[in-house]
This record gives C-alpha cells, sequence and structure tokens, in this order.
C-alpha cells in the first residue's frame, strides 16, 4: 500500500480500518482521514481550484463517506472509495457553480493556497500559481482527470476507477485538457527544463506518486480496466 | 497529409495513442521535417511534467481541525452504521459515558456570572479577539465556527481556557453543526446568539463541547458548559462563566 511514498511500517490496512468504524470504533475514521488528508485536499483544492470550495466539498466527502462507510463492500481499494467521494463533491460543487452566475474566482487567498511552504518562495511559488491559473480555464471534467493522472500520478486505469469512467475517457480527457493547457504553460517550459524546480514535490509534504513506477498506485483496484 | 501542420490536439491525441495507425505515422513523418511542430510537440510533453511538479500543500491546520470537528459531530450525531449491533454497541458506549458536556459562551442573559470571573481580568488585558473575527448569529446559519480539541476544561479555569482557545483558534472556519447542537445553542444562548466559537472538547473529565458567544450590549463574552444531552428541549447546562471584553 504505498500510497504515501514514503514506507508506512506495518499500519492497519485500510480496509480494515473502515471495517472497525462500521462496527463503531470511534478512532477509526478519523484515522483513516488523517492517513489521506493531505492527497484528498491536494485533489480537492487543484479540482476545484477555489480554497474555500475545495474545503466545503471536502467536508461533504468525509462526512458522506463517514455515512457511507457501512455500504462499502471492498469491491476496491478504499483509497479509490474515498477519492472517488471527494472527487465527486467536487464535481457536484462545480457543477452547481456553472448553474450560478459567475463567481469572482481567482483570488489570492487561491493562490497563496496552492503555494508551496518551504524554501524558495519565487520560483515554485510562481509555478503554483501560473499552473493553479492555468487549470481553472480548462473544463473541470478534464482537470480532474489531469489532475488524477498528470498531478497525483496515478495510473489511466487508477483515474478511471476513480472517475467511474472507461480508462479511454481518461486517455481523451488528459489528451484534450493537455492541448488546451499547451499555449497557457508554454512560458513555463524553459523554468521546468532547467533544475529551477525540483522534479515531483520533492519539497513538499504530499509526494506524486512516479505514473510509471509498476503497480497500481491505488491498492489492488476493482476489476481490472 | 505528410506536408500539413498539426496542432496541439491531434499532438495530444497521438502521445496519449488515441490516433489510428495510419494518420499516426503520418503525423509522426511530419515531426520528423516540421521544427515549429516539433516545437509544439515538445510543449505538450512539457505540460505533464509542469503539472507534476506543481508544489502540492499539506492541508491547513485549521481545515483539518474543522474537518475533526465535523466529523465528531456526525459521530455524536449516531450516524448510520452497518449493522445494528454496532448500532447497539455504540449506544451503550454513549450511555455508559456520562453525558458528554457542551461549554457555551454567550451573550445572551442566562449567563449566571456567579462570582466564576476568573483571572484573566487581573491583568487588565482584553481578550484580542482578532479583528476579522466576527461572531456568527446562530439563528441566520447551521454553520458556525466549530473546532475539536482535546482541551480539558475544568469548571474554575473556564474562563481562562477559553480566552486561551480563542486566541488558539483565530482562523477557525464555519463548519455545519448538527441540528441537535444547533438546537442546543439557541436554547442555552439565545436564539439569534452571536457565536464565535463551538469547541468539541471535554469539562471536568467528560466530553464536552465549548460555545463562545459575544454579548452585544456590553463586549462581555459568556461560556457555557452544556452535556451531549443538551437540545432544544434540554440544557444539560454544566457550567457557565462571563469574561469581561
Amino acid at each position: 500500500m504505498p500510497l504515501f511514498g514514503n514506507k508506512q511500517i506495518e499500519v492497519v490496512p485500510d480496509k480494515e480500518l473502515l471495517a472497525k468504524h462500521a462496527q463503531g470504533d470511534p478512532l477509526a475514521f478519523p484515522e483513516l482521514v488523517a492517513r489521506h488528508r493531505d492527497r484528498m485536499w491536494a485533489v480537492a483544492l487543484r479540482t476545484v481550484g477555489d480554497r474555500e470550495e475545495a474545503a466545503d466539498a471536502l467536508q461533504d466527502a468525509f462526512l458522506s463517506a463517514y455515512r457511507a462507510a457501512g455500504k462499502f463492500r471492498g469491491e476496491s481499494a478504499v483509497t479509490t472509495w474515498l477519492h472517488r467521494i471527494v472527487v465527486n463533491a467536487c464535481l457536484d460543487r462545480l457543477r452547481r457553480r456553472t448553474a450560478r452566475p459567475t463567481v469572482a474566482f481567482p483570488d489570492d487567498d487561491v493562490l497563496d493556497a496552492v503555494a508551496p511552504k518551504g524554501a524558495d518562495p519565487t520560483s515554485a511559488h510562481e509555478l503554483s500559481l501560473d499552473v493553479a491559473d492555468a487549470l481553472r480555464q480548462i473544463p473541470y471534467e478534464q482537470r480532474a482527470a489531469l489532475v488524477l493522472v498528470d498531478m497525483m500520478g496515478y495510473t489511466v486505469e487508477d483515474a478511471a476507477r476513480v472517475l467511474e469512467v472507461p480508462p479511454g475517457t481518461i486517455k481523451s480527457r488528459c489528451a484534450r485538457g493537455r492541448a488546451r493547457l499547451a499555449p497557457l504553460l508554454r512560458h513555463l517550459r524553459n523554468r521546468t527544463d532547467g533544475h529551477d524546480v525540483g522534479p515531483s514535490n520533492v519539497d513538499s509534504k504530499v509526494r506524486a506518486v512516479p505514473r510509471q513506477a509498476g503497480p497500481s498506485v491505488l491498492e489492488e483496484g476493482g476489476s481490472a480496466s | 497529409m505528410n506536408g500539413q501542420h498539426v496542432d496541439y490536439d491531434v499532438l495530444a491525441d497521438l502521445a496519449e495513442g488515441l490516433l489510428d495507425e495510419q494518420p499516426a505515422t503520418s503525423v509522426r513523418a511530419h515531426l520528423e521535417e516540421c521544427a515549429e511542430c516539433s516545437e509544439r510537440s515538445a510543449d505538450l510533453v512539457s505540460v505533464s511534467r509542469i503539472l507534476a511538479a506543481a508544489p502540492m500543500p499539506p492541508m491547513p491546520e485549521s481545515l483539518a481541525a474543522r474537518l475533526d470537528a465535523a466529523v465528531l459531530a456526525e459521530a455524536r450525531e449516531g450516524a448510520p452504521v452497518i449493522d445494528l449491533a454496532a448500532r447497539r454497541r455504540i449506544r451503550m458506549q454513549r450511555i455508559l459515558s456520562v453525558a458528554a458536556a457542551v461549554t457555551v459562551v454567550s451573550g445572551a442573559g442566562l449567563a449566571l456570572a456567579n462570582g466564576a470571573l476568573d483571572a484573566g481580568s487581573e491583568n487588565g488585558s482584553a481578550i484580542l479577539i482578532p479583528k476579522d473575527r466576527k461572531p456568527v448569529p446562530v439563528a441566520s446559519t447551521d454553520r458556525l465556527p466549530l473546532v475539536t480539541s482535546a482541551v480539558q476544561y475544568k469548571k474554575d479555569t473556564l474562563g481562562v481556557q477559553v480566552k486561551d482557545q480563542l486566541k488558539k483558534t483565530a482562523d477557525v472556519r464555519a463548519g455545519t453543526v448538527p441540528v441537535r447542537l444547533l438546537d442546543c445553542v439557541k436554547s442555552v444562548a439565545g436564539a439569534s446568539a452571536p457565536v464565535l466559537l463551538v469547541d468539541n472538547a471535554w469539562f471536568d473529565g467528560r466530553e464536552a463541547t465549548v460555545i463562545v458567544v459575544t454579548e452585544p450590549s456590553s463586549d462581555d463574552l459568556v461560556a457555557y458548559a452544556v452535556g451531549a444531552q443538551c437540545s432544544g428541549q434540554e440544557q444539560d447546562l454544566f457550567a457557565t462563566t462571563r469574561i469581561p471584553g
């Protein structure tokens, strides 16, 4: 279960925690949430693009996960299930937003929210802002796919399980999204070609998972593709 | 179409393996000889790299606290679990654990202010509520400034502890509060009490939630401690204290 790149030594598996929660163990769910919160926050923040709404979406998601835990039948990995609930909560909010008149959007709060905390306040910070800004300009379904695959490092198959669409749909959403982002991120090419900006999230607490690396990031998963 | 330029969409499809063999071959052939399109192709390759390089921030502490509070509040509401046996166990745990206490600090006239004025007034320091921290009128919303802490509130030090907790939770955000707790706040602190903080914590060794409200007429704060049975019908009030502003 190498969800966080770093090794976890002999922890209670997610599925067991969820089962304990369903049996009434009051400590199990908070532990599950604590385990995945940074990753879920990263997914929500990037997918929604707005700090406040991402926070609200996460709260919705955690509460519905809390209530729905009893329905979890183990047909997929807990992390897949959790991601699905979080991403759906985000997409729900985005759909509702598009139904409403425009909301004032990019604000400094959001930009600060995606900014790194560590050293190097300039280049990594700007990179974050530019990426957040560009992501907001593409359709949210493409964004959701790209957040999972390109930013979080999940395989196309894992992303397909989370979003409950065929892998081919993930591929085409990623392709459409990248095509739209290419002109928007063009100016960053040189910045990341050099070593100004480290590879993936080296200094950040949440680690990206190398996409090509071996087995599925999201544990055993369900029925394959 | 060997001589034809290709756009980002075609190149993105090519990279993702979505083009049929025929067009894929000719696009590749074109890329061999067209600097402009190779350049575009390189733009595309860098998109994934740039996305992967964007730093991921950890969840802010204030949000983590808010989510904990929401989950705990949900737990206290008796969220459905899978089987009845589990539910029964939870109910038993609830009955066994002496009623959780809720401490409410409010501006309503219910405050007893019975000499429980705390040490905080001794140095005459103001309560130091950040200026952007506005109380939320309980009547207007089901979202109140909600946190979960491990603070062990004590009857004698309630006021000091509340002030301390207010400072620590300066950036608390509003979270959804269960209906029962909402009704409890209204019943204890008044239907339109301006709530500064709801803290799921402990009081004299019992599970507790602390709610802090301002008193508009005096700038004072008032704190109430109430138990888990606190609702619209029953106050289940353990303690209360007034904190001079």
